[in-house]
């Protein structure tokens, strides 16, 4: 998360924001910020490479185009096999690229540069200096483009403006890492243009510096903790269980860093998106940690798994527990570490489940002691789960195995 | 006259009927977490002797949505 472009990004961004700002409440006209904010969103993109923008300029004109005929079909019998060819046209490059990331990034990589410079030299020259590159953002652009499918198929978002969707699909903070802004937080506005407001614009600077601090001054420091994934195998069992420990804060203080910019600079926008994280590991259950932590992921797929499979009826409320997770898990990346990640964490929510429903455990509030002990608990579930986000399939025993003390003969 | 789908919302979710309105949702409401959904769903349900389909279950975002889609089936509330 602490990348190169990443960092890069914000820091163009913020650069832009400075220069955008002035204009963009000066306009009066909400189709023209609209305008501006896509704009922005595009610059902000085709400063990392313009590569990227051959990409995403089509991506949220299907999107746009899928929206219209999502709204066509409402009603009619072709809806539902319409709505269901869109989610799976949408999924296919996220898919590819989880699935076959090599060829997918090669491809990715020749074919957007390839289009530059052919059709567009002078962004092909510049796109040549640029650095070989993931398709960034396509996780939150591709779940962002189906909440707004599948919120426009339950009729829940009317017809939009293909201005709308692009100051959406472009709004430029929430791009590279989140939160996975709906389209309600950025489209309820009506046609209300954004004025400007000094309480907000402070609100949101303030959040900007609290996200840098996290990034730069709490999590910065703690980088280092990632090689134990690399090095575990050396080192004493307590050396890995103490980086272990560093590697769950520096790992939340860098993506919620980096969260409080995008919300900060959605603020100075004129715009109050929810953000990612509340306090997850003071949480003293499994449930009110997923409550509180990467939050807009978890009502992504609260309001898109969980409600569709089932989750609101208690014969079917199990499968849906098991897919909400799954699909969090995998969205991640589709791996055998990280499907065993969703499961494990599935049966803790399910177990956590059926406790709640226990007689004992609605009997009376639990003790300040029981309270502490269980977020102590949580805590460390969550911290021994982590190390499946990080580390291939064939180095898991090994890790594992230093945990409690075994050496690794390999 | 009280309102009767905003004391029902009230009673599942443990908090006063004062501090909801329509524009209450999961999002400003920390107790309306998805284990209180579902019993929504079931309080509502019985209730209003209604049955809710999965379309209209996932558009209830808020209460006024809710209350919208109770009318829809014909419930004066």
């Amino acid at each position: 998360m602490l990348d190169f472009p990443t960092i890069c990004f914000f820091v163009n961004l913020l650069v832009i924001q400075a220069l955008v700002l002035p204009l963009y409440y000066a306009i009066r006209v909400s189709k023209w910020q609209q305008a501006l904010l896509a704009i922005t969103g595009m610059v902000s993109l085709g400063v990392i490479t313009p590569r990227l923008l051959v990409f995403y300029v089509p991506f949220w004109l299907f999107v746009a185009l899928l929206h219209r005929v999502t709204c066509w079909c409402r009603g009619t019998r072709i809806a539902r096999v319409v709505f269901v060819l869109s989610l799976v046209a949408l999924l296919v490059p996220l898919v590819a690229w989880k699935l076959l990331p090599v060829h997918f990034v090669n491809l990715f990589n020749l074919l957007t540069h390839h289009f530059l410079w052919t059709y567009c030299r002078p962004l092909g020259v510049i796109d040549s200096i640029k650095d070989y590159l993931l398709p960034l953002g396509l996780s939150f652009a591709t779940f962002r483009a189906l909440d707004l499918l599948i919120q426009t198929y339950v009729d829940a978002i009317p017809r939009q403006t293909i201005s709308r969707i692009l100051a959406y699909g472009f709004f430029a903070p929430v791009q590279i890492v989140g939160p996975l802004v709906e389209f309600r937080e950025l489209g309820d506005s009506g046609n209300a243009a954004r004025r400007f407001r000094l309480d907000e614009f402070v609100s949101g600077a303030g959040l900007v510096f609290i996200g840098l601090t996290k990034v730069y001054v709490l999590a910065f420091p703690l980088r280092s903790s990632r090689e134990i994934f690399t090095y575990a195998d050396v080192n004493p069992t307590l050396t890995v269980w103490l980086h272990l420990i560093l590697f769950t804060w520096y790992f939340y203080l860098n993506f919620a860093g980096f969260t409080d910019i995008a919300v900060g600079a959605a603020r100075l926008f004129g715009y109050r998106v929810q953000g990612n994280f509340n306090r997850p590991y003071f949480r003293s259950n499994i449930q009110l940690f997923w409550a509180n932590w990467h939050m807009s992921l978890t009502r992504w797929a609260q309001r898109n798994v969980f409600v569709p499979v089932g989750g609101y009826r208690k014969r079917t409320q199990t499968r849906a527990i098991f897919a909400t997770m799954m699909t969090i898990a995998l969205w991640h990346d589709i791996s055998i570490p990280l499907a065993l990640f969703g499961l494990i964490h599935a049966t803790a929510l399910y177990a956590n489940r059926l406790w709640q429903d226990h007689p004992a455990a609605k009997r009376k509030a639990p003790s300040r002691f029981n309270t502490i002990a269980a977020a102590c608990a949580t805590q460390l579930f969550v911290t021994l789960t982590f190390p499946l986000l990080a580390l291939p399939m064939e180095a898991i025993p090994m890790f594992y195995g230093r945990l409690i003390g075994l050496e690794y003969a390999g | 006259m009280e309102d009767k789908l905003i004391i029902l919302f009230a009673q599942v979710l443990g908090v006063s009927p004062e501090s909801l309105s329509d524009a209450t949702g999961p999002e400003d409401t920390d107790e309306w977490d998805s284990l209180k959904a579902m019993e929504l769903v079931s309080a509502i349900e019985e209730a209003f002797a209604v049955e809710l389909t999965t379309a209209e279950i996932m558009k209830m975002r808020t209460i006024g949505i809710a209350r919208e889609v109770i009318r829809g089936k014909g419930i004066d509330i």
